[in-house]
């Protein structure tokens, strides 16, 4: 009992690291836009959902940048594949 | 749109005022403060960063207290008015991040993780590209603002993570998007009480 209870215990302290991801990529969730740091985790870089501007609302997309690639932002207008 | 204002040194402690009353903070000259001369020696004895450059060319914040090493609103100061802005934004950001993932986690991360620290200093640079850009419409260059990172001990890798957070700001903030808190209020300030450049 003693030792299932130990077992149970070092579970709960080493088995709560987040998702892994690749370092530099971008993702949404829900309406955040999420940035995988080099620690292999992802981050919040923007609430779309907070930003202010134009009256707009602010939706999490992904965006086709010339110079950075694929990445993930908040732009004032839905994504076109919704 | 552009909203190139006459800063003045009243708009500049009006500013100051209304953050600090919103977010209970205490401006403290970095000068005056024994805390801060220790801080400088540490750093110098660490080999992080010389004593007087700590002291004169940086404003730290201290959970809700900022040490500012120059005297708010003082034209004459080595700080441009419109720097004074800045990083009275900037700092107020800080203290945004300590409200939203608690005082604990907020120090923890930032004072044992060069990529955490990377990424809080990136969002609060973010200010500094947001309120150049409301006020001249033009982007600050994300490579630039990122350089004094170095000085915060942040590994190369974690440096570049900061200036892609900033490049892909930058498509929101250039579509007219405010991103972070700090920003918006004072932006909000700004227009309230701001004289136009005629």
């Amino acid at each position: 009992m003693l030792a299932k209870s130990l077992i149970v215990f070092l579970f709960l302290l080493t088995g709560c690291k987040h998702s892994e991801c690749k370092p530099d990529t971008t993702r949404c969730f829900t309406n955040l836009v999420e940035l995988c740091d080099t620690e292999e985790e992802w981050v919040t870089a923007m609430d779309c959902s907070e930003v202010a501007g134009d009256d707009l609302l602010w939706y999490c997309c992904p965006y086709e940048d010339p110079n950075l690639g694929l990445v993930h932002t908040c732009l004032p207008e839905a994504c076109d594949d919704e | 749109m552009t909203n190139d204002l006459q800063v003045t040194p009243d708009l500049v402690r009006g500013l100051w005022a209304h953050l600090s009353g919103f977010y209970h903070t205490r401006v403290v000259s970095k000068a005056n403060s024994t805390e801060m001369r220790v801080v400088a020696s540490a750093l110098k004895l660490m080999g992080v960063l010389d004593a007087q450059v700590f002291m004169s060319d940086f404003v730290t914040t201290l959970w809700r207290t900022i040490y500012v090493p120059f005297k708010i609103g003082d034209e004459r100061s080595s700080w441009s008015l419109w720097d004074q802005i800045t990083v009275c934004v900037h700092e107020h950001q800080h203290v945004e991040q300590l409200i939203q993932d608690g005082w604990l986690r907020f120090t923890t991360q930032y004072l044992t993780s060069s990529a955490k620290r990377a990424v809080y200093e990136a969002e609060a640079y973010r200010c500094d590209m947001e309120l150049w850009f409301w006020k001249t419409g033009n982007l600050l260059n994300p490579g630039s603002l990122v350089k004094t990172l170095g000085n915060y001990n942040c590994k190369a890798s974690d440096i570049r993570l900061a200036e892609h957070l900033l490049n892909f700001s930058a498509i929101t903030v250039k579509k007219g998007g405010v991103i972070n808190m700090a920003s918006q209020l004072a932006i909000k300030y700004l227009e309230k009480h701001g004289v136009p450049t005629v």
